[in-house]
This record gives structure tokens, C-alpha cells and sequence, in this order.
């Protein structure tokens, strides 16, 4: 049970992350 | 309003992100957020943290980030912009809070740097007692002081270059070796003997957890520590960003950014204890300093090849000290670059500054941890004065003109959460106040002398009280000091 959960915040934790740096990496860089 | 010209921008989004990135992630996530979060349900905490990120941290740093933005001043200054000049006093109470941490955050970077150098001079060695060697350190006035100047002189030197030729080149290169560092440790622990009696432990979901009270509290207020929420130093970041800067999407990143740091902290430090240390429990209720500086140093010693691990886990707890160091640095130095100072001298400034106020803290012990306490707690204060300013605005105008238009993320419901932040404070803050007054019963409101009075009640009401008086007094002459906004 315990590797379900470890799975499951893993997934949420560093996938969250992963998430926000791939919507990063697609927008354009802001400008003025 | 008069303009400063010396200012300048972070070199891109990336620039900005790693910068905030190296603000959030501290000595907390490496030593506070493994235990915290295994003595107080583990999975469950998980699952408290990741609400409190998106209850406490997002909106506060959200609303940072529209005062940097909007006002191109520090957190003064800013106050006085988006609030009305009235208000100045809320911003230099932040202020105060903030600088309150800075002066003795700069003496446990020292320890830290100390350890590495007893890592890589290779003394944790079998048999070694690691609670004389802290005991030893921590009674040496002089060497912590020492190690608080070289800090304070590094920090300075990366705060003169600005922001993208100093935070930001010293962050591409710390935030990355940060998270280098630690999945490296993490790898390590896991092919520890016994590990898995860590991970057992860790990610054991117990439904009492869930519905304990304390679980949600801890991770509240781990959240407000760790992530930097409320601290003012993402709204000072924000003051170097394009306009079109997506403050959403940054806040977030920060945020699990920061959590991935403690997981992969508590990949590292949980196993290793339950694989190595006789008591497990003992170590994960020793204190910060006394997990890292007695319980792991002590593992470390013992470990095959431990001085390697030692080596990795102290080199993270400098690199992720001085990225947040050199951010509160950074925010005191803009507040008096917005009176009109130079970078140059406004360095020097909260330099000098910190090296005199923080020498206290390097001498005696007691003192340091009086102001962990009061300073600790008062970003609790701090971050309810941000939530206040933002209602005072609207946070729905606040929304619609300033996060919305520039945003990917646009789920209004993640910042209105800010609305509910009186509440929150309420809950934690009332908690904290309750244990504290059951530390002293029947002192609970004394405060001097601070050897034995260190964590009351008193002690904190009393510093905060002080603190407020003189801000509020002064109010007026500081808004008229607050005149020179970045140029952008």
C-alpha cells in the first residue's frame, strides 16, 4: 500500500511541477 | 514620484522562476519538512500540504506579485502604492518581520557551512559523538560570528551585481545543484538495508491522520514557512518582471517546486534513519538542529561511505540557505533603494545592518532561538496583512486588472482563496498561542528575562507590539521616503 501512495504523491508533487515548467517553457516569454 | 534608474530586469521568465525558486526552497525543506511531515501522518500530510498550497500559499504569493509589479517598489513602498499612503506602516511591519529572520537565518547558514567543512575534512567518522561536536559549536560565539560575517560578505557581493547579473547567475547555478543534491541523497538512502521500514512508515496512509486536526495545522504552517508566502520576497522578485509577466503560473511553479524539494528531502533523510538509527522516533522529534546536526550526522558517521553523504547533504543545506538568504537581502536592500539609495550603497546598507543586528544571535543561542520564535510566527502576521491589503482592494479587481489578462492559469477560484486567508490565520495563529501558553503555565505572559522566558506568549506579543507601535509612528515619514520606483 505504502508504493500506492508513495506513487500518488509523487504524481501530484513532481508532476505538478513538471506541469507549471512545461506551460513555462511553452509561453512566450513575456514582453512589454 | 522620482524614478531609480540603477534598476534592472531578470534576463527572462526563467531567470525570474529559478530566482524564486532558490527564495523558497530553505534549510526547512531539508531539515524541518522530512520530520514534520513524517511525525504528522505522512501521506496524509501530503494531502494537507498540497491544500494548503492551494489555500494559503498561491493567492498570498499572487497578491505579492501584483504589488511588485504594479507598484516597481519593495514592500514598503508598495503598500503605500497599492493601498493608499495609510498603509505604509503595514508594509514596513512586513518589513520589520522579515529583516527580524534575516539577521540570525544569516548564523544558521554559517552552521551549515561549518558542517560541510567538517564533511569534506572527512571527521564523521564511527564512534564520533555528535552532540559534544554541536554542543562544542554552539557554546563558540566567535566562530559563529565569523561564519555570519563571511555569509553576510557573500551575500552582499551577490546583491550588489543586481539581479540578473548576481541573484539570478548564482541561482542558475545553486537551485539546480540543490535538486542534483538531493535526488542524489535520495537515490542513496534507498539502497540503504532498512530503508524500506522508512518508506513503510512514511507512506502508510492512516485514516486517523486525515481526520486529525493537528495534520492540517502543521502543514498550514509548514506551507507559510517553506514556501515563503507572505514573506514579501516573491513581491520583491516581482518588481524586476516584464509586465506581461504570468504571475499564476509562477506562483504555482514556486510552490511545487518547493514541495518536490521536501519530498525529495524526506526520500533522503526518512529511510536513512529508520535503516540506521536504533530509534527512529527520537530522531524525527529532535528539533531542526538536532536532526541534521546530532541524529544525521551521527547516521553519516556510521554509513558506508557516508562522508560522501555527508558531503551531498550539507552542500544542499548551504546552496539552499543562501539562495533564500541572499533574497531577504535583496528585499531589504530595494526598500531603501525606493528612499532613493544606490544598489551600491543600499548593499551596504542592509549589509552592515545585518551584520550588527544578527551578532546577538551569533553569540548566544538562546537569543537566536527567542527570535526564530517571534519572527517565525510573525510571518503568520505578516501574510495576514498581504490577504488584508488584497481585500482592501478588491480581490476581484484585483483579478481582473492585474493576474487575469497575463495568466494561462485562469481559474479565479485559485486566487479568491485569499478571501478565506483571516480564517486561516485565525485557526494556526490561535494554535500556536495555545501551545505556547501551555509551554509556561502561569508565565505564559512574561517575557524578560528571554533566557527563561524564550518562547512565550509574552516574548512575542511584546517584540510585535514594538515593532507595530514604531511603524505606525512613523508612518508618514516613511511614505515620504518611498518615492523611487523601478525604472522599467
Amino acid at each position: 500500500m505504502w508504493m500506492f501512495n508513495m506513487a500518488v504523491v509523487m504524481i501530484v508533487v513532481v508532476g505538478g511541477l513538471i506541469w507549471c515548467l512545461r506551460h513555462i517553457a511553452m509561453a512566450k516569454d513575456g514582453e512589454e | 514620484m522620482a524614478k531609480n534608474l540603477e534598476g534592472n530586469m531578470w534576463s527572462s521568465r526563467w531567470g525570474l522562476i529559478i530566482a524564486s525558486i532558490g527564495m523558497a526552497v530553505g534549510t526547512g525543506n531539508i531539515w524541518r519538512f522530512p520530520r514534520v511531515s513524517a511525525a504528522n501522518g505522512g501521506a496524509a500530510f501530503f494531502f494537507a500540504y498540497v491544500l494548503a498550497l492551494f489555500l494559503w500559499a498561491i493567492p498570498l504569493m499572487a497578491a505579492e506579485g501584483v504589488w511588485g509589479k504594479v507598484s516597481r517598489m519593495g514592500i514598503i513602498g508598495s503598500f503605500k502604492y497599492m493601498c493608499g499612503r495609510g498603509w505604509t506602516w503595514a508594509g514596513a511591519l512586513m518589513a520589520v518581520i522579515v529583516l527580524g529572520i534575516v539577521f540570525y537565518y544569516g548564523v544558521v547558514v554559517g552552521w551549515c557551512m561549518q558542517y560541510l567543512g567538517y564533511a569534506v575534512m572527512g571527521i564523521f567518522k564511527p564512534g564520533l559523538d555528535t552532540e559534544a561536536l554541536w554542543k562544542a559549536f554552539a557554546a563558540n560565539g566567535m566562530q559563529q560570528s565569523l561564519l555570519f560575517a563571511l555569509v553576510v560578505a557573500i551575500c552582499m557581493f551577490i546583491t550588489s551585481k543586481g539581479v540578473a547579473g548576481g541573484l539570478e547567475k548564482a541561482c542558475k547555478f545553486m537551485v539546480p545543484g540543490i535538486f542534483i543534491l538531493l535526488v542524489f541523497l535520495a537515490i542513496r538512502a534507498a539502497f540503504l538495508p532498512g530503508a524500506v521500514k522508512g518508506y513503510e512508515f512514511y507512506f502508510t496512509a492512516r485514516p486517523a491522520d486525515f481526520l486529525n486536526p493537528r495534520t492540517y495545522l502543521e502543514a498550514f504552517t509548514q506551507v507559510a514557512w517553506s514556501t515563503g508566502a507572505g514573506w514579501g520576497l516573491f513581491l520583491t522578485y516581482f518588481v524586476y518582471v516584464k509586465k506581461s509577466e504570468d504571475i499564476m503560473l509562477a506562483a504555482t511553479t514556486t510552490c511545487f517546486a518547493d514541495t518536490t524539494a521536501g519530498f525529495l528531502a524526506g526520500l533522503c533523510v526518512i529511510p536513512t534513519i529508520f535503516a540506521y538509527s536504533p530509534d527512529p522516533m527520537a530522531a524525527v522529534k529532535s528539533g531542526n538542529t538536532g536532526l541534521a546536526f546530532i541524529h544525521m550526522t551521527k547516521l553519516f558517521s556510521e554509513i558506508p561511505g557516508g562522508t560522501v553523504m555527508a558531503i551531498a547533504f550539507f552542500l544542499a543545506l548551504v546552496l539552499a540557505a543562501l539562495s533564500s538568504e541572499i533574497a531577504m537581502i535583496e528585499m531589504g536592500a530595494r526598500i531603501l533603494e525606493d528612499a532613493g539609495w544606490s544598489r551600491k550603497k543600499a548593499t551596504w546598507g542592509i549589509g552592515i545592518t545585518t551584520l550588527l543586528l544578527g551578532l546577538p544571535s551569533a553569540m548566544n543561542m538562546t537569543f537566536l532561538d527567542n527570535q526564530d520564535w517571534v519572527w517565525g510566527i510573525g510571518l503568520l502576521l505578516a501574510g495576514l496583512l498581504m490577504g488584508l491589503g488584497a481585500m482592501k482592494i478588491g480581490v476581484r479587481k484585483i483579478w481582473e486588472e492585474h493576474i487575469e489578462p497575463y495568466t494561462q492559469m485562469k481559474h479565479y477560484w485559485m486566487f479568491s482563496a485569499i478571501r478565506f486567508f483571516p480564517l486561516w490565520f485565525a485557526f494556526i495563529f490561535g494554535w500556536w498561542t495555545w501551545q505556547a501558553i501551555t509551554w509556561y503555565p502561569g508565565e505564559w505572559y512574561k517575557w524578560l528575562p528571554i533566557s527563561k522566558y524564550t518562547f512565550t506568549v509574552g516574548t512575542m506579543y511584546w517584540q510585535w507590539a514594538i515593532a507595530a507601535v514604531a511603524c505606525i509612528l512613523l508612518n508618514n515619514w516613511l511614505a515620504d521616503r518611498m518615492t523611487h520606483s523601478l525604472e522599467v
